[in-house]
């Protein structure tokens, strides 16, 4: 008997043929009078209620997906913007500069007058000891004195482009009157925007503090950063070198006065004073370079005419570009670590199908066993 | 000809549609009306085990030849329905289908149960088979009693769903976790061995 008739046979319809008359008898004597349950089972099944669940818990697990996966995305880039917010927040130059700002639109800063605070200067008291030096002396080993190479640049805003040409050169008159110079000058006065001086000043080190304080006085000091490193290590070692260098130089000479060396070792030993005069100019030239960077410092000083309303939105803006970098920054290291966890949990799935296809057909065979038998 | 244009194959996803039969179980289900009815009320779980109870219990009395065990196992099938029943979808299936499914597997947990404990005891619980006792149906003649005793659990099950039940085609292969094409080898053979059974039994 065919599947469809066996079907037809199902939904009631008459049998035509023997077979399928007996299995339409069939059919009839299985239906007749079904077993039913218990009084106890239907009581029981009476009682059960559905508790009360909160309606995302009851979801399935494919609409809790639909559901979740949206609310981690917004999650992480929520994560990402308080993050740009509050690390732009915090910048130090922008605090600087907005102090700076702020007092200056209070009360102004009069040319000359000393600026809010030189903090770097306050850290490094050792440069303020030093007692004077000319450019000739060499700073003694045994006198404690540490020798320091000193960077420092200044940003200064000047009122307007009249007063810019006298500012820049009151600057230069600051370095020369403080025993320093003006390496480098460049005055910049484009037509219809902001004009600007860049100067190069070596100031020596003794008066670094002076030269920083009037030259802040010229404008409002809109930004400053200073560098101090420690020169007295390589110059010992430069020193060292050259006591080393003279020594050798000493005793190859004595050794060439010796009437009998061998005109090879003569010509070796000759070689080797060469060798030695030649490595002493260059240590010598070395340490010289290393104490002149000790005696000046560099100060990088740039004038600017640039307006303030500019300033303030420059300010807003940047810390919006900030917030917005930072957060940036922050999605892709989420997006980096959710792209090395894809890498590492990848190569899994496929063991894991593998692993869920032998599960489901290893229950196949054991249902299979279990029922047919 | 008339038969063949009456065989039509069921639509994919049909409902037990079927026509009420004297002594039978009314299995009528309107997928529309208890679909929304279903989604939108959660105390519809009372009507729709209400409803389904005689025929998931039936149909546990065939696979498992007890009824006794079949009163536990149905007990077991409802509770554990009542705890996914929020995430039962009508769409996807008629609630008899999805009930027999958790019978099923409650039946399979049991089988593998049984088989422990007979491999600890290296005895059969029941002599190799259902006690004599145990009866199907009053209305069941004794020699077809005896014949669904021969029957192995897979056989009685498929004619439990697709006969006492009534499930259509796709339902009952869905329950089964096999092809409609299957289901109906697996049927057209049990029916087979039904009647070689009685045959064998009469004579």
């Amino acid at each position: 008997m065919s599947a469809a008739d066996l079907s037809a046979l199902l939904r009631g319809e008459p049998a035509r043929t023997d077979e399928e008359r007996r299995v339409a008898s069939l059919i009839d004597a299985l239906r007749a009078d079904p077993p039913g349950p218990s009084a106890t089972l239907r009581a029981h099944v009476r009682e059960l209620r559905p508790q009360k669940r909160h309606r995302l818990l009851s979801l399935a697990p494919r609409r809790l997906a639909v559901v979740a996966v949206p609310l981690l995305a917004a999650a992480a880039l929520g994560t990402a913007l308080v993050h740009g917010l509050i690390d732009s927040g915090g910048h130090p130059v922008a605090q600087k500069e907005f102090q700076h700002r702020s007092a200056s639109a209070v009360g102004g800063q009069p040319a000359g007058a000393p600026t809010a605070t030189v903090p770097t200067f306050q850290k490094a008291p050792s440069v303020l000891g030093l007692p004077a030096r000319s450019m000739g002396d060499v700073p003694s080993l045994s006198s404690g004195v540490r020798l320091r190479r000193f960077v420092a640049s200044l940003r200064v805003r000047i009122p307007d482009v009249n007063r810019l040409s006298k500012a820049t050169s009151m600057a230069t008159q600051v370095a020369r009157l403080l025993g320093g110079y003006a390496a480098s000058v460049e005055y910049r006065n484009p037509a219809g925007r902001p004009g600007q001086a860049f100067l190069e000043l070596r100031i020596p080190i003794d008066h670094v503090q002076a030269a920083l304080t009037r030259l802040a006085g010229l404008g409002t000091l809109l930004a400053q950063q200073v560098s101090v490193q420690d020169l007295q290590a390589q110059l010992e070692r430069q020193a060292a070198q050259v006591v080393q260098l003279r020594e050798e130089i000493t005793l190859t000479q004595k050794a060439l006065q010796d009437p009998s060396l061998s005109p090879v070792d003569r010509i070796r030993l000759q070689l080797k004073l060469n060798e030695a005069g030649r490595a002493l100019a260059q240590r010598m030239h070395a340490r010289k370079h290393t104490v002149a960077e000790g005696m000046l410092a560099r100060l990088s000083l740039v004038l600017t005419t640039q307006k303030p309303a500019v300033q303030a939105g420059i300010h807003h803006e940047r810390r919006l570009n900030r917030m917005l970098g930072s957060a940036v920054s922050f999605l892709e290291l989420e997006s980096t670590i959710l792209l090395y966890a894809l890498v590492v949990i990848t190569p899994l799935i496929p063991l894991a199908v593998l692993a869920c296809a032998l599960v489901s057909a290893r229950r196949r065979r054991d249902e299979r066993r279990l029922l047919h038998t | 000809m008339a038969r063949e244009a009456r065989r039509q194959p069921a639509p994919a996803k049909s409902l037990a549609v079927t026509i009420p039969r004297p002594g039978g179980v009314s299995g009528f289900v309107n997928a529309t009306t208890v679909g929304a009815r279903l989604a939108a009320d959660p105390s519809s779980f009372a009507e729709v085990a209400e409803r389904q109870l005689e025929a998931v219990y039936r149909y546990l009395v065939y696979l498992t030849g007890d009824r006794s065990v079949a009163e536990d196992l149905a007990a077991e099938t409802f509770e554990k329905a009542l705890r996914s029943w929020r995430r039962f979808d009508p769409r996807r299936a008629a609630p008899r289908t999805w009930l027999c499914g958790i019978a099923r597997n409650v039946a399979l947990d049991w089988f593998r149960a049984e088989r422990r404990r007979r491999r600890r005891e290296e005895t059969y619980a029941r002599d190799g088979g259902e006690s004599a006792e145990t009866v199907f149906s009053e209305g069941l003649s004794p020699p077809l009693e005896r014949a669904l005793r021969a029957l192995s659990p897979a056989e009685r099950e498929v004619v439990a769903l697709r006969v006492v039940l009534e499930l259509d085609g796709p339902s009952a292969a869905r329950v089964l976790g096999i092809s409609a094409t299957a289901c109906s080898t697996r049927l057209s053979r049990a029916l087979t061995k039904l009647e070689k059974e009685m045959g064998d039994v009469r004579s």
